[in-house]
């Protein structure tokens, strides 16, 4: 059925229970990500989304209360790039492969992921240049339907600098961009989702080694980006590539080159060193300071999904930012996977996929308490 | 469920639209020209192609040398370094490198590996180094790619400047293994180069045709196909290199050029002091290492072997050298002052040979890129040249002397002062 619907599909099987209670955390600590924190507040959760938030939100008669005195809310932590879920096997080589056809839910697999605070993930193709289209998903359901799924979120590039890799993009994006302009006929499955990305329509996710890489993907890109931008004085009028940098640390060495372009760097949340020395950098904070906006990406291990708050919270010890850093673990990756407008922070209207802590999530000894997906709770401890 | 699911759409379609963040633009719009960069190096010695410019200054212009001069005037909003007391030169251009600029195996263009942020290149600033000629291949210990299959580029230092890195690709071809190949092998190679030599006159025929108006209908350009390194070589657009040690080799390899007429680089020219006439008279260029020993043949009764007055030899016999160090890429470990970041003390080697100290600059910076064929952007100070500059704490060929700061295309690259790697190293007195 949801193949049906076309790309984008919501599929939200707990709105079955149209009866349900609303759910209230009151007198709660609320680190919203859109905006200042609320020192005490309250959020109302109906129907699997956030219905109002505020220091005085109006509690309806009927709601079931929790009280939130002396802990902390946030958004649920977002994984932007993922094999968690997908098949052993990545298959993809080709723009078309959908990640989606990858998901192989089982509750085996996520239980642990949401224990960490986990609550929407993009599981990303593999394999080639070009590898495919990832799809986002919550990790809740033993069942494809059952989930909520938005794809495909982002298409990924696998990039390196040679000539073959080069090449390969290049090609792919001339034919796109002559499919593109042609006035007549339809571009074929394999271009379709290149010309999407030219039009600005579909967000790319770009995997890079190294800095260097970066400069030799914006070389390509050079000559697809749309004329009009060029030269002109008026405002930029014409669409714009979209697309999101992933590497490892390493790439705040071309923090310059990067934060002049305002890149959005998705990293793990690591500390690194200096060349040749044993001198720590922040690579967050190195980017993020030269202009980037830094989304998190955790390794899939799941010692770095448990720890994800802790590294995180390293990141902070060593000068990034506390509202940047909350905004790495859930909103910029949540753009990143093409998922802002349903998760990603405490908003009206958006899914109630919360995390209900013991204490600040930056002070490295926090407890995840509840994870709510769609406002139902999905794992809590006892307190 | 279907009951339920159209009920999740109409709850959804009842609800605000959640509020997004505006989009951000993500490609800036190219604007009209920015206003050009100046910096002035002012008070140094400036050591240009016409001699030494005592107490003067030198003026950039973005990437180029705008102006040189004494009691030049400032652009308004230039960049100022006071180098009063320091010397100022062109960059070093090393004429052979390995492992500077990319790296990895199986690279098929130098331009699409590039890597612009290698910590390498750092090293070779510190070093004055600003442009150097590179091969692809290379195993694990760096060997010398030899033979044509491999490419070869003249790159620049300029750390995080992708555009700007490379100069020229191919920049030459490699002859080295056809010197050491069979006779029968070297008569294909000699086929090789009648053949492009054939491909050369049917190309210039038809560019003559073409300017006069001549062509026939539905001609078209001839493709020189596999020929084309060659064609290029003939014309005389690149370089070929040959490393020929031994006189026999070079002898070898002057036959080649004296037939087909091209212009050849001689690289590890061991005894090219033996024959300085005839590889005049051949017009090439040679590579040699003043430190480099070659033990004389025993059984020979010429002169044979390496000399330390080789590049004072060739001098005198007006051949044009490119000098390099002993190893021809960055070394951190080992023993110290052999390779690259020690281009200077190599060429101060030769002036222990008897070479005057003009010359001996001359083979780590114009000479050298001669050799390489890329004089007309970098080697000398001159108006209107690349602004590869770097600042010394005094005579280059003083061992103790250190680079205090080098620009790559008019941006400063390296600055002694706030290098982890050498901050702390004063000169010796």
């Amino acid at each position: 059925m949801n193949f049906a619907l076309g790309m984008l599909l919501v599929l939200t099987p707990q709105a079955a229970e149209p009866a349900a209670k609303p759910l209230v955390i009151k007198g709660v600590r609320i680190l919203t990500a859109a905006g200042p924190e609320i020192a005490t507040g309250t959020v109302v959760i109906k129907d699997g989304k956030i219905e109002a938030v505020g220091a005085d939100a109006a509690v309806p008669a009927d709601a079931e209360v929790i009280d939130g005195a002396g802990r902390v809310l946030m958004p649920g932590l977002v994984h932007p790039a993922t094999r968690i879920g997908g098949s052993a096997s990545g298959s993809g080589n080709a723009p078309d492969h959908l990640a989606l056809e990858e998901l192989a839910p089982s509750l085996d697999a996520y239980r642990p992921v949401v224990r960490a605070g986990f609550t929407t993930l993009a599981l990303h193709p593999t394999g080639g240049p070009i590898a495919g289209q990832a799809v986002a998903f919550k990790p809740r359901g033993v069942a494809r339907d059952q989930m909520s799924v938005l794809s495909p979120a982002y298409l990924r590039f696998e990039f390196e600098a040679n000539t073959r890799v080069k090449e390969q993009i290049r090609l792919a994006l001339e034919g796109a961009k002559r499919a593109k302009d042609r006035k007549e006929g339809k571009p074929d499955d394999r271009t379709l989702p290149l010309v999407q990305f030219l039009k600005g329509e579909l967000r790319a996710l770009v995997e890079i080694r190294s800095p260097g890489d970066y400069l030799h993907f914006r070389q390509i890109l050079k000559a697809f980006e749309d004329p009009a931008l060029k030269g002109s004085e008026a405002p930029p009028s014409g669409p714009a590539l979209k697309f999101a940098i992933i590497g490892s640390a390493d790439l705040w060495r071309g923090a310059e080159a990067l934060g002049s372009r305002k890149e959005t760097v998705l990293l793990r949340p690591d500390l690194a060193f200096a060349p040749d020395t044993r001198i720590r950098v922040n690579p967050a904070q190195e980017l993020s300071a030269a202009g980037c906006t830094i989304g998190f990406a955790p390794a899939d291990g799941q010692v770095f999904l448990d720890s994800h708050l802790f590294r995180v919270a390293q990141i902070v010890k060593a000068g990034f930012p506390r509202d940047l850093a909350l905004k790495a673990l859930t909103i910029v990756p949540a753009r990143a996977a093409g998922v802002e407008n349903r998760v990603g922070s405490i908003e009206k209207g958006k899914d109630a996929d919360l995390l209900l802590l013991d204490g600040d999530p930056f002070s490295g000894t926090a407890r995840i308490l509840k994870v709510l997906i769609d406002g139902k709770v999905e794992h809590e401890v006892l307190p | 469920m279907r009951f339920a699911w159209c009920a999740c759409v109409l709850l959804l379609a009842a609800q605000d639209p959640p509020k997004q963040d505006p989009p951000k633009s993500e490609t800036k719009p190219e604007t009209k020209d920015p206003a050009p960069v100046f910096i002035a190096l002012t008070g140094g010695d400036i050591h240009t192609a016409q001699g030494v410019l005592k107490g003067a200054t030198i003026v950039f212009k973005d990437a180029k040398i705008h102006r040189i001069g004494h009691d030049l005037e400032i652009p308004e909003g230039a960049k100022v370094h006071d180098v009063t007391g320091r010397l100022v030169l062109p960059g070093f251009v090393a004429a052979t490198a390995r492992g500077l600029g990319f790296s990895g195996a199986g690279v098929q263009k130098i331009a699409d590996s590039l890597d612009p942020y290698q910590e390498t290149l750092k090293l070779a600033l510190a070093g004055g180094v600003t442009t150097a000629y590179v091969e692809s291949g290379g195993g694990m210990f760096g060997e010398r790619t030899e033979g044509p299959a491999g490419t070869s580029a003249v790159i620049k230092m300029c750390y995080g400047d992708l555009d700007r890195m490379l100069v020229v690709e191919p920049a030459a071809v490699n002859l080295s293994s056809w010197l050491r190949a069979s006779a029968s092998q070297r008569s294909d190679m000699r086929e090789t180069f009648r053949k492009a030599r054939e491909m050369l006159e049917k190309i210039r025929d038809y560019e003559a045709r073409r300017t006069a108006g001549k062509l026939a209908a539905n001609e078209s350009a001839p493709s020189p196909g596999s020929l084309d390194s060659y064609v290029r070589v003939l014309r005389g657009d690149i370089p070929a290199r040959i490393s020929a040690s031994s006189a026999e080799e070079i002898a070898t390899a002057l036959a080649l050029v004296n037939e087909f007429r091209f212009r050849a680089v001689i690289l590890d020219a061991d005894e090219a002091w033996t024959m300085a006439e005839e590889i005049g008279r051949a017009r090439c260029h040679c590579v040699v290492t003043p430190r480099r020993r070659r033990p004389a043949d025993k059984r020979s009764n010429r002169p044979s072997g390496s000399s330390i007055e080789q590049a004072a030899i060739l001098r005198k016999a007006g051949v044009k050298f490119a000098i390099v160090p002993l190893a021809e890429r960055i070394d951190t470990g080992g023993i110290a002052g052999r390779d690259l970041q020690a281009l200077a003390l190599e060429a101060a080697f030769a002036v222990r040979g008897g070479l005057d100290a003009k010359t001996a600059l001359e083979s780590i910076t114009l000479s050298a890129a001669e050799a390489l064929g890329v004089d007309s952007r970098v080697g000398s100070l001159e108006e209107g040249k690349d602004a590869d500059v770097i600042v010394l704490d005094g005579d280059p060929l003083d061992y103790r002397t250190y680079v205090e700061l080098t620009f790559v295309n008019g941006k400063l690259l390296y600055d002694k002062s706030k290098s982890p790697q050498f901050s702390h190293l004063k000169r010796a007195r």
